[in-house]
């Protein structure tokens, strides 16, 4: 018993000791209190990760499941969004927008005035941006390096912003087959797809809730301006799913992050 | 410090998905459907979609809000199966829940 009281006070501690030296949402997410974002668009993501040639091995089979996993990663991204109080045009409706109008640049690097054709024509306020650089995967582990960014259409100012490396333990079966691990089952009750597809969504959805969850409450939340003082994760973070299912997340350095996708091979 | 923040982060992402829990009320469940139609736009996929979307809609209370977005999604794609005149109606539908979807339905409607 005492052990355990001991072992709570330093957790709680520590606890207390990161969360003081943490950036404060105000501070670090002050372009979205000054303008708050009624109305957001995700647009379409861009993914980096080379796609296999007609003639390589399981070309087909790899090109679609990039495909599904990038549409999945921009529902899921919405259905967050829409989460945090924020009025997010819906997937479909959003491909008619984009049928007539797309961001410049879709990785929302370099837009300046040309976001503004959406607040006018379509009353958007902010456009989330995500670019997936690239997955990496290795036997047991897969990675996947995604930056996020929203932008203000009024303003064109960088309304948040996150690297993030994605990291998810793949387990196998006793036939050395992909499988899917027991706690990740629930979650993807609703999708029929195959093993190596479904993993790639599990990594992406649980990334886009932990990472977009993080953004201050839109204006229809009931905790609308309420979460001010509340840390803010870091701007370049690495974020682990184990063999358990346990998540962790640590900051990385941006060093780490471009140089892991650029150059390691 | 890279444990405590670890700890630290552990904790935050345990609370962010307790608290997320129950949140996805009012939206569809086959999304294998919404990621296939998605990507080949089909009309199998589109048909059932809809269903799944009258389903839903025919569902929620009568003084239940629905949750954003749901009218504006089901319109559009009523509209894409050719059923225009109850396509408006749901767009309308959202409009006078979410008056802020206003600007991109009538620019929609307009067109």
């Amino acid at each position: 018993m005492k052990t355990n009281t001991i072992l709570f006070t330093i957790v709680l501690g520590c606890f207390l000791f990161a969360g003081c030296n943490s950036e404060k949402k105000a501070a670090r997410y002050k372009n979205i209190y000054d303008e708050k974002p009624a109305v957001v668009m995700g647009a379409k993501p861009i993914d980096y990760t080379p796609r296999k040639s007609p003639k390589e091995k399981n070309a087909k089979r790899h090109n679609l499941e990039l495909e599904n996993s990038n549409i999945y990663f921009h529902q899921s991204l919405l259905n967050t969004l829409n989460t945090k109080g924020y009025y997010v045009i819906p997937y479909f409706n959003t491909e008619e927008i984009l049928k007539k109008y797309t961001p410049a640049d879709s990785t929302g690097a370099n837009n300046a005035g040309v976001l503004r054709v959406f607040s006018e024509k379509y009353g958007v306020d902010a456009i989330l941006f995500a670019t997936i650089f690239r997955w990496k995967e290795e036997e047991n582990q897969w990675s996947v390096y995604i930056e996020y960014k929203l932008k203000s259409t009024k303003t064109n100012n960088l309304l948040f912003h996150a690297k993030c490396k994605g990291v998810k333990n793949i387990p196998y079966n006793t036939r050395g087959n992909i499988a899917i691990a027991s706690f990740d089952r629930g979650i993807l009750k609703h999708l029929e797809f195959d093993t190596r597809t479904l993993n790639r969504m599990i990594l992406l959805a649980k990334m886009n809730d932990f990472v977009l969850k993080n953004l201050p409450n839109g204006q229809s939340h009931k905790d609308f301006e309420k979460d001010m003082e509340k840390a803010a994760i870091p701007e370049y973070l690495e974020f682990s799913i184990d063999e358990t299912g346990a998540l962790s997340v640590v900051p990385i350095s941006l060093e780490q992050f471009e140089h892991e996708w650029i150059i390691e091979e | 410090m890279k444990y405590i923040l670890r700890i630290f982060f552990f904790c935050a992402v345990a609370s962010f998905f307790f608290a997320s829990c129950g949140s996805q009320k009012n939206v569809i469940k086959n999304q294998t459907a919404a990621v296939n139609y998605a990507r080949d736009h089909r009309q199998t996929e589109l048909k059932e979609l809809v269903k799944e979307y009258r389903t839903l809609i025919r569902s929620l209370d009568k003084d239940e809000k629905p949750a954003p977005g749901l009218y504006a999604e089901y319109g559009l794609l009523l509209f894409r199966s050719g059923d225009l005149k109850n396509a408006e109606k749901m767009l309308q539908t959202e409009m006078q829940h979410y008056p802020e979807s206003k600007t991109y339905i009538e620019a929609f409607l307009n067109k």
